[in-house]
């Protein structure tokens, strides 16, 4: 420290060189930068940015902290399904992605196998998505360009969403939501207003908001995504399974979901899993039921109405129709060491769920009664073969479902 | 990071348009005045704001008096103003805990009661711009008595958050200069550094932070050549992270017309320790020097108070950076560099021998300086025994 040398605060400032470019030119090419970004980020969104996936494996999906937007979502379905066709957009969780079954052999192949050339089967189901999140939005964005659409997603029994889905999806209804794709759903304005109005996280939210409004305009989400799946990722995380391959275009990462039929039956079922999924398993009905007058189960009416609630927000009425709930099942492995009490108290609550979901104009399907511990690779997810007996035991519903809604006249 | 949210855009984008839009420069500072403190109000919120705002008025009072006592006392308020949100609870843990833990629990309890969650937003920031202003005021200096002027001396948005630390006599001219006239030079100098800020912040430093964080735990195990690559990645992350921050500070002013001080000056070209003061944190290092070692009596009472003077100043210079041993360490690690620097040359024999080598060959004093200072900074980012522990590694002991 030198007083001899004294710094003047603008020393550097007041060194100043020659520009490159004349303030106006670059003033210029900033704005000119700008608004070519803004429409490379609307072009984009007009291209398929994942030709070869069928589904949103980890690696494009916030399981590797990789968002995708509506523009890059509506173009994997319309590269995916003609006009002529009728659209069968499936949501839901990991069960419905078809974890545990590879990209080649995933239950939606069969299902489009099963329904025929009639139909293009889109997979955008989410690991520990809601029936309300991802592919929601975007069938209900594609309402009037694929009006022949069927949407499917799952739930547990009497298991029901919020009608603005699940925090880790929600970036998907907010990008949704502020470009103005979705149709005024009074339940769902009010949800997401008080979402918005929580003191607790007013500002964050906020934040959110307006980081989706500016984008609404500016489409820089969808300029990044193009960049980050085709050139190069632009910002490491540790979710990449290899750091050395942190910044590879995500494009260029393989669907390598677990293939179930190749894992021994001890790694899946160790012990200390079998001990949690038992529990689990035990309580799958737990809530709200108890025995009645005539040693029946019945529903508490809270819990009913809470459930019917539920269902009656969760998607515009306009869509229930179309709406199809599947509603999961554990793996028989678990459900046969239950009591038999148990397993009837199992069964009321499926058939609460359907009739539930009946009353709101959805249409439901339970699924796994007649499946064998060898459909399951866990206690919830499906092999292969549960994969296609599952298309299997959908595909009938879906071409009913698609009759009665008119479509295949 | 304030700097990366899209309420910093907007709130930028439009106070930047209504501002270049009012015809006159008293306006544009009224309007400035009124969006700086929506800007305060913002991220600072209620409890964050009050004790500026109280400590703000305190200042201005006392440097519109002009009389050295209140001056003084209103220094000494902002000291402990800053001691009490930033440092009451270190303080008691070195001070209190080993005499009685009972009475620190007790007082600690005490301190989190009145303390917000959080130290106000920029309160070093705030505390050192107020003490410059009343130093240079008790010592003759003009008053801001334009209460506008002083308020957005006092939180001015873009040096709000990670500064630079502001001298009032060059930000009142450059204020009155540059918000006269919109110029193009000044958009155009702006975005250039907030573009360039942006990409050392994100593109670079966000990314650096991520391979450090996952090589940080291997560090033992990574070969000799791995563990220096792994040095110069925190070397260059904290550089152009900190230096990220301030040119977007920078270029945001400048969209106003405002010149800031700069804050670096390619810090990892410095030949010595005191050139690398000269480059590094400009405005924090000068502030330092004029108004803790200076005062102090600086290098005017021989070497052994110089030398003391300069652990002082650095010792406090660590502990700005935050209430941890290990930033009063790496302090003092610099100011016995500076030391070091100082006095070498007059080593007898092979002091003027050193001192000759470094002239005739300047990449050794900078090699020396940037290792020095390279391995400063594991103290600085990690807790001492580990930094020790890293250090010892790199030389492959």
């Amino acid at each position: 420290m030198s007083e001899s040398t004294p710094q003047p605060a603008n020393s550097v400032a007041g060194t100043a060189a020659r520009p490159f470019f004349r303030p106006w030119t670059l003033l210029a090419g900033f704005l000119l930068g700008l608004g070519l970004m803004c429409w490379a980020g609307r072009t984009v969104t007009q291209r398929d940015l994942h030709p070869k996936d069928v589904r949103f494996h980890p690696m494009i999906a916030p399981d590797s902290q990789y968002e995708p937007t509506m523009g890059e979502m509506r173009a994997f379905v319309r590269a995916r399904c003609r006009p002529d066709q009728i659209l069968v957009i499936v949501g839901g969780n990991s069960i419905l992605l078809g974890v545990g079954q590879p990209a080649d052999r995933v239950w939606t192949r069969r299902l489009q196998e099963v329904l025929g050339e009639r139909y293009a089967v889109v997979n955008l189901a989410f690991r520990g998505s809601s029936p309300t999140d991802g592919g929601a939005f975007v069938a209900e964005s594609l309402r009037d360009e694929f009006p022949r659409q069927i949407y499917i997603a799952n739930v547990a029994a009497l298991q029901a969403a919020d009608s603005i889905g699940i925090e880790s999806y929600r970036f998907i209804l907010f990008d949704a939501y502020y470009k103005g794709l979705l149709l005024p759903w009074a339940p769902r304005d009010q949800q997401l207003k008080d979402y918005l109005a929580d003191p607790a996280y007013k500002a964050a939210r906020f934040e959110r908001r307006l980081g989706a409004q500016a984008d609404a305009v500016l489409h820089f989400r969808d300029f990044w995504n193009w960049w980050s799946a085709t050139k190069f990722f632009t910002f490491a995380t540790p979710y990449q399974p290899d750091p050395n391959l942190a910044y590879r275009a995500r494009a260029k990462f393989k669907d390598e979901e677990t293939d179930y039929d190749t894992l021994p039956f001890d790694q899946r079922f160790s012990p200390s899993v079998i001990a949690n999924d038992t529990l689990i398993t035990r309580a799958y009905s737990a809530n709200g039921y108890s025995k009645n007058a005539q040693d029946q189960w019945q529903l508490a009416d809270a819990s009913r109405e809470q459930f019917l609630r539920y269902a009656a927000n969760a998607f515009p009425d306009q869509l229930k129709p179309r709406t199809l709930i599947l509603i999961s099942r554990n793996s028989p492995y678990y459900t046969r060491q239950l009591e038999k009490d148990l397993q009837n108290r199992d069964e009321t609550a499926i058939k609460d769920t359907i009739a539930g979901f009946e009353k709101f104009g959805y249409a439901a399907l339970s699924y796994g009664q007649d499946f064998s511990p060898e459909d399951f690779g866990d206690r919830t997810h499906l092999t292969t073969a549960g994969g296609a007996k599952l298309a299997e035991t959908t595909a009938p519903k879906i071409q009913a479902l698609a009759t009665q809604l008119g479509y295949l006249k | 990071m304030i700097f990366t949210t899209y309420w910093f855009f907007a709130f930028t984008a439009l106070t930047l348009a209504v501002y270049w839009l009012l015809p006159v420069a008293t306006l544009r500072w009224w309007f400035l005045a009124a969006a700086c403190t929506v800007f305060h109000g913002h991220f600072a919120g209620p409890a964050g704001m009050a004790p500026i705002v109280v400590l703000m008025a305190i200042t201005y009072i006392a440097g519109f008096s002009q009389k050295k006592w209140a001056c003084l006392a209103a220094m000494i308020l902002c000291g402990l103003t800053l001691c009490f949100y930033k440092y009451a609870l270190f303080f008691i843990g070195i001070a209190i805990e080993p005499l009685s833990s009972g009475l620190a629990a007790q007082l600690s309890d005490a301190a989190k009661k009145i303390m917000p969650g959080a130290p106000p937003l920029g309160i070093s920031f705030f505390a050192f711009e107020f003490v410059h202003y009343l130093f240079e005021v008790r010592r003759g200096g003009e008053p801001i008595r334009h209460p506008v002027k002083f308020l957005l001396f006092s939180i001015f948005f873009p040096s709000l958050v990670a500064g630079p630390i502001k001298r009032y006599p060059q930000f009142l001219a450059a204020l009155e200069t540059g918000s006269r006239q919109i110029l193009a030079s000044n958009f155009a100098d702006g975005l250039r550094r907030i573009a360039i800020g942006f990409a050392k912040k994100v593109a670079i430093a966000d990314n650096l932070t991520f391979l450090i964080d996952h090589q940080q735990p291997q560090f033992a195990t990574l070969g000799l050549f791995d563990r220096w690559v792994f040095l110069a990645m925190l070397a260059f992350r904290i550089l152009l992270d900190f230096s990220g921050y301030s040119d977007i500070a920078i270029g945001v002013a400048k969209l106003f017309g405002v010149d800031l001080p700069e804050n670096f000056n390619w810090p990892y070209l410095a030949r010595n320790i005191q050139d690398f003061w000269q480059r590094w944190h400009i405005s924090l290092s000068s502030w330092i020097r004029d108004y803790i070692y200076i005062p102090l009596g600086g290098s005017r009472h021989g070497p052994v108070r110089r030398v003391t003077n300069g652990l002082i100043a650095f010792g406090l210079c660590g502990l700005w950076h935050g209430p941890a041993w290990n930033f009063v360490i790496w302090g003092l690690y610099h100011g016995v560099g500076l030391a070091l620097c100082a006095t070498y040359d007059k080593i007898p024999g092979v002091g003027p021998a050193i001192s000759g080598l470094f002239k005739k060959e300047p990449t050794i004093g900078f090699v020396l300086t940037q290792i020095f200072v390279w391995i400063g900074w594991l103290v600085f980012f990690y807790p001492v025994a580990e930094a020790l522990k890293m250090a010892r590694l790199l030389f492959g002991l």
